[in-house]
């Protein structure tokens, strides 16, 4: 019915006030909706992306391997069919065999794009076969010639084989060997220092091995490699990748192709962050979109009610009901069908803008309208059409003469919906505070907190909504017996008028929302910047290679001087529980560091308990030779005894100690010798104890009560031939420990029938002093060469300390490594920087040719964690909320002045009965300003409530740190703003209500009836 | 009056209407006889809260009497369902409100005024689209009140109050009712637009046949209709044919003394009562009674 | 001579685009009682709100003891109308709308709550005082906008309708108290059918209708 449309059309123009305030609600309501998944499934994408740049190269790659030839090209593309985002595979192509003249093997390889990822000192890149490139480090100079013992020329005339020469063109240095493109493989360790690795690759060309023969037990093994382009991922892929892998898996079964990969760790890592945010991020949309179906609920039905009149002329004029309803209907429905697409259009386009601009993104995300985007958007609309059809038919059933009579009777809200919002609220809050819910689900229960907030907003909206005229009541008579007739009259509107119920409620909820948003966000905001600065240890860490203790803190000691900006960390992962050596002093200097760290010397500053960690001990006992001689005291053993005296040293490059025999102990025998490890004849060895055990005769027993005293009273070491006493401290007590004592007469070891016995010299003390956190309580852990357990002896003991997210100490460097015999290769090497002095140090650093990788501040990682799924999921609810608050605003103001006709009668009355304009914008004005405020208020307490009950329980991070302890205490700048945010926003708004109410006062109102 | 042989346009029998409200009551409607025979045009005249306005809306079958029986062309419409209402209102009852603005909407043409309604007689007739047919009668209801032309085409709202009440009467018109009721047409209007309102309405019964009812308080309109019926205190007070006014005895025997025999035989007076031929005389009794300060009863 | 209370010459209103009153004279003395007469939508409405000052006149002059109310308008003041609907807050009770009307006059809060009580209570709306407007009906919603009036005690009290919605008993009421508003030095003017009402004033009025804009034919009582 074309004539339908056309009518309904200009009844929209007619009001046209009206009718945009409510497309404008329904659009920004569906916006608002909409926002919500097209966040999340933004944020996925960037959450995979960033998971997939944070990874190691070999765990978003796969490599395969094979000695078939030509065994690569069609499984690699069964591998990246159909998936954009795989790279072509790189091919290449690597035998490994002992360059002849040095032993050593090297790889002779080749891989596609080579040259672009090496940096060239001389020479050039290689283009013909048997042209091979050198690194600098291995030594082999420009235009030599390289023979491997693998590669041979094909057989000559003469049967004979000859190795190939390959001719060295080209002469490189490594690049970053953090380049993806070496998949991670430590290609590079002879450039690096390493000796006993193979060496740096000969790079050459495909045509090499067309032109050669691999011989003896060398084969070629060929390699593709494909990786996953993070900028070509987004949030829906990651289905796809795991279908990638399992076509890996298919390809690997084949048993002639190997495949090297990490990506099932990184699908875990992806299914991990991406799975956190999809329960949170739908709770979250589902309270926007209800919040979205309430104000459209409640303006649509003052659109319907605003058409009253014409829905009465369609009765008399005998319209049928349905017809009547339809008719009433239109209108609304015309406007809401608008809305939705103006509404996706407005969350895709601008909307989606600003939040792309705003998440911290790597590489612009497309913004791409979902299929659950639209789903949230179109919810919100049938809001409006449940209000639209409850409202039009509620017309279309009411007598039509009460149209034209008297005035509208008021009818009291009904109980029935407040009942069930209570009940739901206490509901919710009581499965959230107690312990051990109903649902004990993992994170679904915690999940479910976020959901609280929206109840106790409605709930404390519902009960100002009903308090408010109460509240008023209680003043009547104060008004009636004094004052003026501003609050007179403003008083008795609230108590007895209706009009303002609906947006009690919805600025209620709304400003509930914004607050709880507010509080959390900055709960959640301080909860990462304590993390991550935590974890971090300090403001900024770089990561070095490794190399010798002394050396390490020598090359902090020259990166920086001043000794109060770097400090070198030494940062053991642990079974159990983690350790951090470190230089005391700089590392109270730069560490961030909070008192209560400190547990129960939180009033000691970082600097007395780090200077308590160092400990003087005994000079260390070093030896460099190639033979160790005991000289002690003659012994007489008892019975049956077969002494014997071993020496333990700590041999660099060996994690365990080395022990050595001295030999039987007779009454004959005073000098015992041995030949030192071999290493210790040019590196520098540590004697770490004399040990003695006793065995026994088979068959012989011993008297339990039987000892034997063995005087040490000389070490001594041969070094070039000589031989020379080392400076032990036999006689100096401090300087040993165990049962052994010192005296002097020399070092004493009492031997007894059952156990070994050792002198251990007192080069670090028995318990480390360190500084614990809370979980550690002084058990054993193991020390920086994961060895050995190491006892604790704590300084302090607090919940937290810096740089350690479990259980962990922080010891003195030295001490550490005295305790040690070696450093685990797993230790990772720090160096902990002071704000502001990140690049100055690593630019010392690496002058220094120290490579230092690539460094993180503490602000890398509260990015990581703003990217993480509970992290976004709040975001987006301090995004929306607010909106949603403006939203609500903006519907009571409108509400307001669609009551402004019966109130205009009112105030026709008023000024006709003597009322100054003075008095009557008072009472306006008061009136306004304490629904609105009420209703702001209402809300702005219930969000900080429902902060205080659910923020505790609402995931903030993926896997919530062991430590430091979160805290839960929202800032109140952000909270106090928000709350005179409201107030001046109330007062706007009454204001401008007041004065359009006032401008249409006109006495010729009070000819017309009160309705 | 002659019985008819067509059942009479309108016939109220004991007619009450009581308005409730929370406290109290309001009896709008006591008790009124009235009959109206097919093709009169009645006037109802008499104090504003007389009355008058809820019996036109009864007979318009927006309400329904809160007791007594209400027959519009012999249907009672207190039996009816509300659907049978709306389609009685469609097809054969016209109505034109007291307010010029409250028969149109504002926003429409005249047009598509007069379409609204006559869609609503299409769908209570049960045919389906909409002819050549109802498009041309438009234009000659248009043609009829005068408002053919230019003004066809400005919006109802903008039009003078003349000019819409005119449009409300073709309107009211559109769906050839039997029956049209008007409540105060010409109480908003001025003289010429009144009397011009009045004239059509009057032609427009004469060709049609339509009975007419028309509320108002204006004594000059009861004038140029036929007939006058006056409501005083929700009663039938008293009738009017071609000028002269006669008093209508009520149901128990109560007649309302016009206010212009008041001095003659003032409330509150006792009367003696003679029998004559065609009536009663009432004769006052001297010595009681004295205008001005008299006891009320 | 005194100027009289109320007095008007070659008034002239509109109401919309149509004039009802045209070229009206009126004189009214403290304590006189004039009736205006005429069936409904003659522009009574109309005249009496351009007499109480709500409304401004097409053409002449509305004086109030001889000052014109245009040149003053504290004057209005002095004038207390009772609306043909009543004019009355539908939120507040009888003894508030009462109240208000004091209070904007000037009365503390205080005074006005006795004096308020005491209007109500001659209007026989005692009981009634703490009821809503809403909760009452129409007559005795009039009555509250007369008691409104009255207590007032205003120099020039005009009344459109008074009596309409009232029975006999409290039509009397009524009645009686305009007219000790009068005796006490009130200048009364009100608009009426009734002839009850018309018989107790000192003059009438009769305004044709609109067909005819009025000349005042003085009808003598």
């Amino acid at each position: 019915m074309s004539g339908g449309l056309g009518l309904t059309l200009r009844g929209l123009w007619e009001r046209r006030g009206l009718s945009l305030v409510v497309f404008l609600v329904a659009a920004v309501s569906v916006a608002t909706a909409a926002a919500g998944p097209i966040f999340a499934d933004s944020a996925r994408t960037i959450l995979a992306r960033t998971t997939l740049e944070a990874a190691s190269p070999d765990t978003r790659a796969w490599r395969l391997t094979t000695r078939e030839e030509d065994g690569l090209a069609a499984r690699t593309a069964k591998l990246t069919a159909g998936l954009p985002f795989l790279d072509p595979p790189i091919p290449g192509a690597e035998l490994v065999s002992p360059e002849v003249t040095t032993r050593r093997n090297y790889p002779l390889m080749w891989q596609d794009g080579q040259c672009e990822h090496l940096a060239l000192a001389e020479g050039r890149c290689p283009r013909t076969a048997k042209e091979i490139m050198v690194s600098a480090a291995s030594g082999f100079p420009l235009d030599s010639t390289v023979r491997v013992s693998g590669v041979s020329d094909p057989p000559g005339a003469d049967g004979e084989q000859r190795l190939a020469e390959l001719r060295v063109v080209g002469v490189y240095r490594p690049g970053d060997i953090d380049d993806p493109f070496w998949f991670g493989r430590n290609l590079f360790a002879q450039s690096a220092g390493a000796t006993e690795t193979n060496g740096d690759p000969f790079f050459t060309v495909p045509a090499t091995r067309a032109h050669t023969v691999a011989t003896g037990t060398a084969a070629w093994t060929e390699s593709a490699i494909v990786f996953l382009d993070p900028r070509r991922v987004t949030g829906a892929d990651i289905g796809r990748v795991e279908e990638a892998q399992r076509r890996a898996d298919e390809i690997a079964a084949g048993g002639s192709v190997l495949v090297f990969t990490g990506v099932p760790r990184l699908l875990e890592e992806l299914r991990a962050q991406t799975g956190t945010l999809g329960v949170p991020a739908l709770v979250v949309i589902a309270q926007l979109v209800a919040l979205g179906w309430l104000l459209l609920f409640l303006t649509v039905s003052d659109l319907v009610a605003a058409r009253a009149p014409e829905i009465a002329l369609a009765r008399v004029r005998g319209h049928g009901r349905a017809r009547v309803w339809r008719f009433g209907m239109a209108e609304p429905l015309v406007l809401l069908a608008a809305a939705l697409p103006a509404g996706l259009a407005l969350a895709a386009g601008p909307a989606g803008s600003v939040l792309a601009g705003l998440l911290p993104a790597q590489g612009a995300s497309p913004v791409v309208v979902t299929a659950g985007a639209v789903a949230a958007g179109a919810a919100v609309p049938l809001g409006g059409l449940a209000a639209a059809a409850i409202a039009a038919w509620r017309m279309a059933r009411r007598p039509v003469v009460e149209e034209w009579r008297g005035a509208p009777r008021r009818r009291a809200r009904g109980w029935i919906v407040d009942a069930v919002v209570l009940a739901l609220t206490a509901l919710g809050l009581a499965e959230l505070l107690a312990t051990g819910g109903v649902i004990a689900e993992g994170s679904g229960q915690r999940a479910g907190a976020l959901a609280v907030p929206g109840l106790v907003a409605l709930a404390a909206a519902l009960l100002a909504c009903r308090a408010l005229p109460l509240l008023a009541r209680t003043l009547f008579a104060r008004t009636r017996r004094s004052g003026g007739l501003g609050p007179f009259l403003a008083l008795r509107q609230i108590a007895r008028g209706s009009a303002t119920a609906g947006s009690v409620i919805v600025l209620g909820t709304a400003f509930g929302l914004a607050t709880f948003g507010t509080a959390a966000w900055s709960v959640t905001s301080a909860n990462y910047e304590r993390v991550a600065r935590t974890h971090n240890g300090a403001d900024t860490v770089l990561r070095v290679g490794a190399m010798p203790l002394e050396e390490f803190r020598e090359a902090v000691e020259r990166a920086d001087p001043s000794g109060s900006r770097a400090a070198p960390v030494l940062s053991v992962p642990g079974g159990q529980a983690a350790m951090l050596a470190t230089d005391p002093a700089r590392f109270a200097r730069v560490a961030y560091w909070r008192p209560s760290f400190a547990g129960d010397q939180a009033g000691v500053p970082l600097s007395t308990l780090a200077g308590r960690l160092g400990r003087e001990m005994a000079p260390r006992v070093l030896v460099t030779g190639d033979r160790f001689r005991v000289r002690i005291g003659s012994v007489r053993p008892p019975e049956n005894w077969q002494p014997r005296l071993h020496a333990d040293f700590r041999v660099p490059g060996h994690p365990r100690p080395v022990s050595i025999p001295l030999g039987l102990l007779d009454p004959a025998r005073t000098v015992l010798e041995w030949g030192l490890p071999k290493d210790c004849r040019t590196a520098v060895c540590e004697l770490r104890a004399i040990r003695g055990e006793v065995d026994f005769s088979p068959g012989a027993t011993a008297a339990p009560d039987s000892r034997l005293d063995v005087p040490v009273r000389e070490l001594a070491v041969r070094r070039d031939g000589r031989w020379r006493e080392l400076d032990a401290g036999l006689t100096d007590p401090g300087r040993w420990r165990g049962p052994a004592e010192a005296g002097p007469k020399g070092l004493t070891l009492p031997m007894t029938p059952f156990g070994a016995v050792s002198a251990i010299p007192e080069t670090f003390p028995e318990e480390l002093p360190a500084l614990v956190n809370g979980q550690l309580d002084g058990r054993y852990s193991q020390g920086a060469d994961q060895a050995y357990l190491v006892k604790y002896d704590a300084v302090s003991t607090g919940p937290a300390l810096p740089g350690l997210d479990r259980p962990g100490a922080i010891v003195d460097l030295e001490l550490a490594d005295r305790a040690a015999y070696a450093v685990d290769p797993k230790a990772e090497f720090q160096v902990w920087v002071a704000a502001g002095h990140g690049e100055a140090v690593r630019a010392a650093l690496t002058r220094q040719g120290v490579p230092v990788f690539e460094p993180t501040r503490y602000t890398d990682l509260v990015a990581r964690y703003t990217l993480q799924g509970p992290g976004l999921a709040l975001f987006l609810l301090l995004l929306a909320a607010p909106a949603a608050a403006v939203l609500a605003l903006g519907r009571a103001v409108l509400a307001l002045y669609a009551a402004a006709r019966r109130r205009s009668y009112e105030l026709a009355a008023l000024e006709a009965a003597g009322a100054r304009p003075r008095a009557l914008r008072a009472a306006l004005l008061l009136e306004q300003l304490i629904t609105l405020a009420a209703g702001m208020l209402a809300g702005v307490a219930a969000g900080l409530a429902a902060a205080a009950a659910a923020l505790p329980r609402i995931p903030q991070f993926t896997a919530t740190p062991l430590t430091p302890p979160l805290l839960y205490d929202p800032a109140p700048l952000p909270l106090v703003a928000v709350a005179v945010l409201a107030l001046l926003a109330a007062l706007a708004a009454a204001a401008l209500t007041a004065e359009l109410l006032l401008r249409r006062v006109r006495v010729d109102r009070l000819r017309e009836s009160p309705a | 009056m002659t019985a008819a042989p067509r059942p009479p346009a309108v016939r109220c029998d004991g007619l009450v209407r009581i308005y409730r409200s929370r406290e109290t009551e309001v009896v709008a409607l006591r008790d009124v006889d009235l009959v109206v025979d097919p093709g009169e045009s009645v006037a109802l005249l008499g104090p504003s809260g007389a009355g008058k306005s809820t019996l036109l809306w009864l007979m318009a079958g927006l309400m329904r009497p809160s007791a007594g029986r209400l027959r519009v062309h012999g249907v009672d419409l207190g039996r009816l369902a509300p659907r049978a209402l709306d389609r009685l209102r469609a097809a054969e009852i016209g109505v034109v409100l007291q307010n010029p603005a409250r028969n149109l909407i504002p926003y429409a043409t005249p047009a598509q005024n007069i379409a609204f309604a006559q869609r609503a007689g299409r769908a209570a007739r049960g045919r389906g689209w909409p002819g050549r047919r109802e498009r041309d009668r438009a234009a000659e209801l248009l043609e009829r009140v005068s408002l053919g032309g230019p003004v066809a085409r400005t919006r109802a709202g903008r039009m003078s109050g003349g000019e819409q009440q005119r449009l409300a009467v073709a309107v009211a018109l559109a769906n050839r009712p039997r029956l049209l009721l008007a409540d105060e047409p010409t109480s908003q209007l001025d003289a010429a637009s009144g009397r011009a309102v009045i004239e059509l309405i009057k032609e427009t019964a004469a060709e049609t046949g339509a009975t007419v009812v028309v509320v108002t308080h204006d004594p000059a309109v009861g004038a140029a209709l036929d007939r006058t019926v006056t409501i005083r205190d929700g009663r039938v007070g008293a009738e009017g044919r071609h000028g002269e006014d006669f008093v209508v005895v009520g149901r128990e025997g109560a007649v309302q003394l016009p206010p212009e025999y008041h001095e003659l035989l003032p409330p509150g007076t006792m009367a003696r009562i003679e029998a004559l031929e065609d009536g009663v005389a009432l004769r006052r009794v001297d010595g009681t009674g004295h205008p001005g300060d008299g006891e009320r009863p | 001579m005194p100027e009289p209370a109320l007095s008007c010459r070659s008034l002239t209103c509109r109401a919309g685009d149509r004039e009802v009153v045209r070229d009206f004279d009126l004189a009214v003395a403290a304590g006189e009682r004039v009736a205006l007469t005429g069936p409904s939508g003659s522009g009574k409405t109309t005249l009496l709100t351009t007499l109480a000052g709500l409304l401004r006149p097409a053409a002449g002059q509305v004086r109030v003891d001889g000052v014109p109310l245009a040149d003053d308008p504290s004057l209005r003041s002095r004038l207390a109308l009772v609306f043909q609907s009543y004019g009355l807050l539908t939120l507040l009770t009888a003894a508030e709308n009462v109240e208000v009307a004091l209070r904007a006059a000037g009365r503390t809060p205080r005074e006005a709550m006795s004096e308020a009580a005491a209007a109500l209570e001659r209007m026989r709306l005692g009981g009634h005082a703490d009821h809503l407007i809403e909760e009452l009906s129409g007559g005795q919603q009039q009555r509250v906008a007369v008691a409104r009036a009255l207590a007032l005690a205003p120099r020039v009290l005009l009344a459109d309708e008074p009596t309409a919605e009232q029975d006999g008993v409290h039509r009397a009421i009524v009645l009686d108290e305009l007219v000790a508003a009068a005796r006490r030095g009130a200048a009364l003017v009100v608009a009426t059918h009734d002839p009850e009402v018309a018989e107790r004033c000192d003059r009438v009025i009769e305004l044709r209708s609109a067909a005819s804009p009025l000349s005042p034919a003085e009808v003598g009582a």
